[in-house]
């Protein structure tokens, strides 16, 4: 029998106007399901709170949540319980919490399979309204196959329309489309049903329904036992709206009324009043700064059956309404009608079975500027509750056939009320989702174009050089240049009697401390020389030239001016000419005796290849002392030496009769025999030629 | 006879004006012989980094001998040392006019034209210097930075190397050339010379930026943010390598890792509107779209011209239901060469 009954509440249900459909057994909690085996404290608080609880669900849907707040408290006691946790999901169903139904009707499941004979549709109902079609087309089924053949002829059970609203639903899933809908916020919205949001021409002032408890208002109606309708407003306040207020009570009696639409110039204000004529549209005129009292629209629209909303073409001459008068398919249908040629209302005409369906139309809007018309219906390809939908109108006048707006918009709860704005871009309607502050709320929805692509920036700096420049990279290290440091030793050979020059003679640069030639150059026949020395300093230098006898001196380059890189020395040479004489400077012998030592031969060399150049010359080869020591002992000794020279000169292959020695001792002094440089001077080696 | 004495009298004036050549000869080879000696005075004390002792060596040189090619180009060197442009320019241009087979001279002229960004003066200035011998890896270099930004990668690549074959751990050219490498889209081979460069000189921080976004272009993501952190771990100011690295997380679609990279660039610079842009991208895939429209608002604000941006906005600003102030956007990026905004138009429409 109770069975029975919530069948019949489930049809009730499901064909009355816009709720969220659907059935469930008022099973009651005993002590014995809530107690649990051990007494322990808190169960006489929490099984008053059960008692409590179960009037409230008892009293109808508007009680669900108060119902539901004492059955979590009680939970805390004894959360094992199936029927508590059964009826916690039921209520949930009723509330835009219904997400979490699924955790409580499964834990019932769990611990009774058999908790309530509706176990398996309160489950179906909850996957469904948590999109988890597979899920509740399964309980869908297992709930069907849970009566047996007779009962379902006899009740005519059918779960047909769910499962096809859970493959509607997977459809519509798949193919979502782009919108953002965000709530309109607490100060809007209340913990009751808010819906049917009108916003004033001016875009300023929204005008909604609501079932929000009043000081006025405090009734409830017997079909839900939630509040009876109000009408609010709320203004804007930036993007926000303000906390809404109840409007001027010439619209709002304390009767059921609800705001249905606002003409495009804002003077007129249609309401749906529930208690007048069965459930009329009323109209008032906003004249003078005021709300006139509503009067009742035209008698051609407003029947004895109920007339809930309406809508304008945008030039005011059409109008599509809806009822549940004679001529509906099925519960509430929409229907259409037009202003004649006397400005009047033409009959009404049923929008036909493409439009309506054996299940309610409602919430019509026609598009500001469009020929398109927007309604919420529990038909056609629905997800669940009312969809969404819109037919449009070609130019030869033909409807089309309804178009689900899709999913987000559409949700397997009620989406109703939808208004879009002239841009197609933003629309407000109402709704139940999960970010709700409780039963229907208000929400806008933002279109959004295509997919688009967000351009991330980079700035790559790639280069090192422009992430951290190097100063002084560039810098390349100088190099010196050459510069011709070189010294030269330049100068003239003449004649030392004539001055003439000295042709082509040689001239050798020795090193003393090396004792090698260093350096040798050639006059020119200008008798100039120039030659390369390596450094400015002392040097020996031998002159040779062709008929001339050969010079040996010192250079003293250090003590000279250089001048562009150049050092002066001249020589003068003699000819060989009978008579001429040389002081051999540079043969030296031992003390007091005539052998040669070996530092003479380079003088001794000199001599020897003087003779050989010039053949025919004979000389006297003379050896000179200074004047300390007798004549004998001095002209002895000067003698050998000469001696000692003729014989290493002949020894080097002159001829003996080109050579002749002498002693003079120190008759032929050349300097002071009173100093001993003169000395020095006077104790020497001469060779005079004495024939050519 | 008349003739006799005119040629006698020419004959005279002829040895007189010679003999003065000669004098003016010998006096010129004295004057240039000791310019080069107080010139390489001047190299000697630039060597000890004595600048102002070589700057007044170099002025005296040319003080002796103003026709003195080298010290001009010497001179030159260390004006640009101290940022004196303009006077290194002019006696670049003097050492040129004096001797046009200086390469040197071409060298630093170019330089200062990079300098001044006149980048493709410098690079003929650059490849004067090098066909007239001044063959220094730093030419080569510099050519290859040129090459570069005018984006001629292949000459880029060979000069880049050229520089590298000269002077082996040349560090910059590798980072440069691995830079080079990635234009042409030889990741690897990228990577490897940023290695390279890292190899020589651990400093060169963005070579680590550099590698990670050729591994991101590789897929390579882990190895890429590896990179990036090592970058900021070496340079905690490195604020492009934290935009990069946000780049990286959102495009592995952690979007908070990203929100804090981001954050962290504008910490460090305050005007750099790229990451304001970035910022608003993330808080838009955060579905923080007022946050985001703040943000595109500020990299507008920093660079009016920021096209991106504007487009960027317009999509915060549909996300906002502010439909019309979404399509003004749309408009100006469309203005401001942004080719999708087009489209986004027809929308609008």
């Amino acid at each position: 029998m109770k069975l029975i009954k919530s069948i019949l509440i489930l049809m009730i249900l499901v064909l009355s106007f816009g709720f969220n459909s659907y059935s469930q057994e008022d099973i009651k909690i005993k002590k014995s399901d809530f107690q649990i085996e051990i007494k322990e404290v808190g169960f006489k608080a929490a099984w008053k709170e059960v008692k409590e609880g179960e009037k409230l669900f008892s009293a109808g849907l508007g009680t669900y949540p108060n119902a539901l707040e004492l059955y979590l408290r009680a939970a805390k006691y004894n959360s094992d319980c199936a029927k508590l946790n059964y009826k916690i999901g039921v209520c949930f169903l009723a509330t835009d919490k219904f997400y979490h139904a699924s955790e409580y009707l499964e834990k019932a499941y769990l611990k009774d399979n058999k908790v309530a004979g509706d176990i398996y549709l309160m489950l179906a109902r909850a996957y469904h309204l948590n999109l988890a079609f597979d899920k509740a087309i399964e309980n869908y089924k297992a709930y069907f196959d849970s009566f047996t053949t007779k009962e379902i002829e006899k009740y005519d059970i059918n779960v047909d329309k769910y499962i096809k609203e859970c493959r509607y639903g997977q459809d519509l899933v798949n193919q979502p489309i782009r919108v953002i809908i965000n709530n309109l916020g607490q100060r809007v919205n209340s913990v009751y049903d808010d819906y049917n949001p009108v916003l004033h021409p001016n875009n300023d002032l929204l005008y909604f329904t609501s079932r929000r408890e009043t000081e006025e208002k405090d009734k409830r109606l017997d079909v839900d036992n939630k509040y009876l309708e109000n009408i609010f407003v709320s203004e804007q306040a930036g993007d926000l709206w303000k906390k809404p207020t109840l409007v001027d009570n010439k619209l709002d009696s304390k009767n059921n009324e609800s705001i249905i639409t606002i003409s495009a110039d804002g003077n007129y204000i249609y309401l749906y009043n529930g208690q007048e004529n069965g459930g009329d549209i009323m109209v008032s005129e906003f004249k003078k700064g005021k709300w006139k009292s509503p009067k009742s629209i035209s008698k051609r629209i407003s029947s004895k059956y109920k007339e809930t909303t309406l809508t304008f073409s945008p030039d005011g001459k059409e109008m599509f309404f809806v009822s549940n008068q004679e001529g509906t398919i099925g519960g509430m249908d929409i229907f259409y009608s037009k202003l004649n040629e006397k400005e009047k209302w033409t009959e009404p005409i049923n929008m036909g079975a493409a439009i309506n369906t054996v299940y309610n139309e409602e919430g019509v809007y026609w598009h500001p500027k469009e020929d398109k018309l927007y309604f919420s219906s529990q038909g056609h390809n629905s997800m669940g509750g009312f969809d969404v939908f819109y037919i449009e109108r070609n130019e030869e006048g033909f409807w089309s056939n309804p178009v689900n707006m899709g999913y987000p918009v559409n949700t397997p709860n009620d989406d109703i009320f939808f208004k879009m704005d002239e841009n197609n871009k933003l629309a407000y309607y109402s709704s139940v989702r999960d970010n709700g502050f409780g039963g229907k709320d208000l929400y806008k929805v933002i279109f959004l174009g295509e997919e688009k692509e967000l351009k991330l920036t980079t700035d790559d700096i790639y280069l090192a050089w422009n992430y951290k420049p190097v100063e002084d990279l560039f810098y390349v290290n100088p190099k010196e240049v050459k510069v011709d440091t070189a010294l030269y030793m330049v100068g003239q050979v003449t004649d030392a009697k004539s001055g003439e020059a000295v042709k082509m003679a040689k001239i050798e640069v020795i090193d003393l401390e090396q004792s090698q030639v260093v350096a040798t150059g050639l006059a020119d026949t200008s008798g100039l020389y120039k030659i390369k020395i390596p450094k400015k300093k002392d040097f020996g230098v031998e002159v040779t030239a062709k008929d001339y006898l050969f010079f040996v001196d010192m250079a003293y380059l250090s003590q000279k001016q250089v001048v562009d890189s150049k050092v002066t020395a001249n020589f003068q040479l003699n000819k060989i000419d009978v008579g001429s004489t040389m002081v051999l400077d540079n043969i030296f012998f031992e003390t007091n005796k005539a052998t040669i030592k070996t530092e003479s031969t380079a003088e001794l060399t000199r001599l020897a290849a003087l003779l050989v150049e010039n053949p025919t010359i004979k000389l006297e080869i003379s050896g000179h002392t200074d004047n300390v020591g007798s004549y004998k002992s001095n002209q002895k000794l000067s003698e050998a030496r000469a001696k000692s020279v003729v014989n290493y000169l002949v020894s080097q292959g002159v001829s003996t009769d080109r050579l002749q020695y002498k002693g003079y001792a120190f008759n032929q002094p050349i300097a002071d025999n009173n100093t001993p440089e003169g000395r020095a001077k006077n104790r020497r080696v001469e060779f005079k030629v004495i024939s050519k | 006879m008349r003739h006799f004495k005119i040629t006698l009298l020419m004959l005279f004036l002829s040895s007189i004006a010679f003999s003065q050549t000669n004098e003016i000869e010998q006096e010129l080879l004295k004057l240039k012989k000791q310019a080069k000696l107080i010139y390489n005075e001047g190299v000697r004390f630039a060597e000890k980094g004595q600048i102002t002792e070589a700057h007044q060596k170099f002025d005296a040189a040319l003080f002796i001998y103003s026709d003195f090619d080298l010290p001009y180009v010497e001179r030159a060197k260390l004006l640009l040392l101290s940022n004196e442009l303009d006077l290194a320019m002019n006696d670049c241009a003097k050492a040129i006019e004096l001797n046009d087979m200086l390469g040197e001279a071409f060298y630093l002229r170019a330089y200062i034209k990079l300098l001044q960004n006149d980048y493709q003066n410098a690079l003929t200035d650059f490849t004067h210097a090098i066909q007239k011998g001044f063959a220094e890896p730093q030419a080569y270099y510099y050519r290859g930075l040129m090459d570069f930004e005018l984006k001629d990668y292949n000459s880029a690549l060979i000069d880049f190397t050229m520089a590298i074959d000269k002077d082996y751990d040349f560090a910059y050219a590798y980072n440069e050339r691995g830079s080079t490498k990635r234009m042409l889209s030889d990741y690897h081979g990228a990577i490897h010379d940023y290695k390279q460069a890292l190899a020589y000189d651990s400093t060169i921080v963005i070579a680590y930026d550099n590698m990670a976004g050729c591994k991101i272009k590789t897929g390579d993501f882990e190895g890429a943010l590896a990179d990036y952190t090592k970058a900021i771990e070496k340079d905690s100011e490195f604020y492009i390598a934290y935009n990069n690295r946000g780049n990286a997380y959102y495009e592995m679609s952690n979007f908070e890792m990203a929100l804090n990279d981001f954050t962290k660039v504008i910490e460090i610079k305050k005007d750099f509107a790229p990451a304001y842009n970035n910022l608003g991208i993330t808080k838009i895939q955060l579905q923080n779209y007022l946050g985001a429209e703040k943000d595109f608002d500020i990299a507008i604000e920093l660079n009016p011209e920021y096209g991106e941006a504007y487009m960027n906005r317009g999509y915060a600003k549909e996300f906002l239901g502010k439909f019309p102030s979404a399509c003004a956007d749309w408009r100006k990026a469309q203005e401001l060469g942004i080719e999708e905004a087009e489209k986004y138009m027809t929308e609008c429409e």
